[in-house]
């Protein structure tokens, strides 16, 4: 195991490699510091750069990129009360106040620290848990993987906040674009229309950029005073004192471990991520403490737990992408896309046949983590300079770039008109709240559904063997209890707003 | 009332589907055919739209105020997203160079501040942007982006 993740950093230890990681760290923060720009939209725009690179070279960039997005949040968050990213907003709870008590720097400089041992504490559940599970995820059959899929995209509905019905419509969509083009199994054309560019269905990376970032950017068009403006300007002087803040984190050892662990559990069940593990963080070190009524107020203890547990997701979402090949959130089904772009299908196999491969991507995790940490604390002004620049300038320009990006995977115009439609019908969706995570997850899942359906009923006709298998039932019968929690938790939030409005 | 419409569209056309998914083949050695996943999938959409259709419509008509639903919100979405089509749709006839620096000059002119500084620095972060990009990808990734009519 070891010499397998010595031989994985080696892989690495290349200066063009480095020197890309780099950029993608670069880039994934300023993303991530932008408010209205996702992590998912930063690793799709940086997708087409890395086309023509190596495997390894390739997706230890968009790693990188991930690993800087989960941290470029912190900067907004903590300076500007804003968070960049969902997955920062608990951090502008305690963050935002001690930077406006005039400890800016103190504040970004915990943020930055426990962000980076969030990270590595989760790569080591990474390095241990992800081998395990795909050496049990290697002996499963189609009947368990074609549950677990059903159980993955039931919780994506079910956490969604809207309704049920709308997340399953969402996930079903999904499933339902991924049809489109020739039959896994059999080979036969389906819902081509008759147009031959349609024959290898709807690329995956246009459909990513239409339904995720089309959409967005036009949602941002809506905010008609934001547009001309730059965001605010941050002009006081801060200073940075890396050790003294770095003590701070590491006196709290309880409150990092358990975010770290809560981070990466959130981010290994599928349908929990980055979003909801910082909140959750937060709230358990705030149950947690000595002194809760100080959580809001600006304290360490806060931001410790809303860092740490948001960068920690990233590797704990990693366990179940590398293990299974499954997706837990729409950030790692789309490096998952990105992997595919390069030749690689993760899955038990993928870690089984490279070993090497798969720990570089591990070591890579590792390598931007601190890649991170210097570029938070060498960068921070440059950062916020970057997100100043007014949304007129900055939404045309990614909008041409999601042309570009869309473009240039397979060199037609078709894709391009694809994405036109596809962000129109996102933009829609967006509108009626329908979420759009299922989409992306259901667009991932439905090959890999319908081909272990199909080898399920292929070995043997018997349908009951779906819920006569232990593993298969139990993945079944959660699948059905997140659905019946979510209908509960659906009444009551009903009921409450009845309560409330019957008490106006 | 959006929400209906979608609702209705959504009926439509997984019924359509649904039907059309039945016309596939389905060999004999396979218990399930190639349209039977689809199948599965358009059926549930199906139901599940209908569920969310009756669902909205109740709701519609127990809310007694009409929805409110402000055009001028809309209104640059709909300019952007007019002019973001016309970009496609030229993108190959007028290359890639032109025709972005046309949509960026356009579309940042009609969303930004209109003073006399800001047309000069559109038109500058533009031609960069389109010229610059343009060889980054010939360049470095090998993609040859459309040169258009004037350039060939």
């Amino acid at each position: 195991m070891l010499e397998n993740f010595l031989a994985g950093a080696a892989a690495l230890m290349n200066p063009v490699i480095l020197i890309d990681m780099f950029v993608g760290v670069f880039v994934g923060i300023v993303a991530g510091a932008i408010p209205g720009f996702t992590i998912t939209m930063a690793i799709i725009l940086t997708l087409p750069f890395t086309f023509t690179m190596e495997p390894i070279q390739g997706i230890a960039t968009m790693m990188g990129v991930f690993v800087g997005g989960l941290s470029g949040g912190l900067i907004t968050a903590a300076l500007l009360g804003i968070p960049g990213t969902p997955s920062s907003v608990a951090t502008t709870f305690d963050a935002f106040p001690m930077a406006k008590k005039g400890e800016p720097g103190k504040a970004l400089g915990i943020g930055i620290w426990a962000s980076f041992f969030g990270s590595i504490l989760s790569a080591f559940i990474l390095i241990f848990a992800a081998p395990q599970l795909a050496g049990f995820a290697v002996k499963m059959g189609p009947w368990e993987y074609f549950s677990l899929i059903v159980f993955a995209l039931t919780i994506i509905a079910s956490i969604s906040e809207t309704s049920l019905v709308k997340g399953i419509i969402a996930g079903l969509l999904g499933l339902a674009i991924a049809t489109v083009g020739t039959d896994p199994i059999s080979g036969v054309p389906r819902f081509t229309f008759g147009l031959y560019d349609l024959g290898a269905g709807l690329p995956f990376l246009t459909v990513l950029i239409g339904i995720f970032a089309i959409s967005q950017l036009f949602s941002e068009l809506e905010k008609k005073e934001e547009l001309k403006a730059g965001g605010e300007i941050i002009s006081g002087k801060f200073k940075f004192k890396p050790i003294e803040s770095m003590w701070i984190v590491l006196k709290q050892p309880v409150n990092l471990i358990r975010s770290t662990i809560i981070g990466a559990v959130i981010g290994a069940i599928p349908g929990a991520g980055s979003s909801i593990s910082n909140m959750l963080a937060y709230d358990q070190a705030k149950k947690a403490s000595k002194y809760p009524e100080k959580f809001g107020t600006g304290i360490a203890d806060g931001t410790v737990a809303s860092e740490a547990g948001n960068n920690a997701t990233a590797g704990g979402s990693l366990i179940p992408m590398i293990a299974f090949g499954i997706p837990g959130d729409a950030v790692t089904a789309v490096m998952i896309a990105a992997l595919m772009v390069h030749g690689i299908n993760p899955g038990p196999m993928f870690i089984l046949e490279q070993p090497v491969l798969v720990n570089s991507i591990f070591a890579g995790f590792m390598i931007a983590a601190v890649m991170m940490l210097l570029i938070q604390f060498l960068g921070v002004r440059i950062f916020l300079k970057l997100t100043n620049i007014p949304k007129y300038i900055l939404i045309p320009v990614v909008l041409a770039f999601c042309v570009l990006g869309s473009f240039a995977l397979h060199n037609r115009l078709f894709d391009v008109y694809g994405l036109v439609a596809l962000g129109l019908l996102g933009y829609i969706m967006k509108k009626l709240n329908f979420p759009l995570a299922p989409v992306i997850l259901g667009v991932i899942l439905g090959p890999i559904a319908e081909r272990n359906l199909r080898r399920a009923l292929m070995a043997s006709p018997d349908w009951t063997l779906f819920f006569t298998r232990p593993i298969s039932l139990v993945f079944l019968l959660i699948a059905a209890a997140s659905i019946i929690y979510a209908l509960w938790q659906h009444k009551k939030t009903k009921q409450r707003m009845a309560e409330a409005s019957a008490e106006i | 009332m959006g929400e209906i419409v979608f609702y209705i569209a959504l009926i439509i056309a997984s019924s359509v589907l649904y039907l059309n998914a039945g016309t596939l083949p389905s060999p004999p050695w396979e218990p399930l055919g190639s349209g039977s996943f689809p199948q599965m999938v358009f059926g549930l959409m199906a139901v599940l739209s209908l569920v969310g259709l009756i669902q909205k419509v109740r709701e519609y008509r127990k809310s007694t105020g009409r929805e409110k639903f402000s055009f001028s919100q809309y209104k640059v979405v709909g300019l952007v997203f007019l002019l973001f089509t016309l970009y496609v749709a030229v993108f190959n006839f007028l290359g890639f160079i032109i025709s972005t620096a046309l949509f960026l000059i356009v579309t940042m002119w009609l969303i930004g501040p209109k003073t006399k500084r800001s047309l000069p620095l559109i038109t500058v972060i533009a031609l960069a942007f389109s010229v610059g990009m343009f060889y980054v990808f010939r360049v470095y990734l090998y993609v040859y982006l459309p040169l258009g009519v004037f350039f060939q």
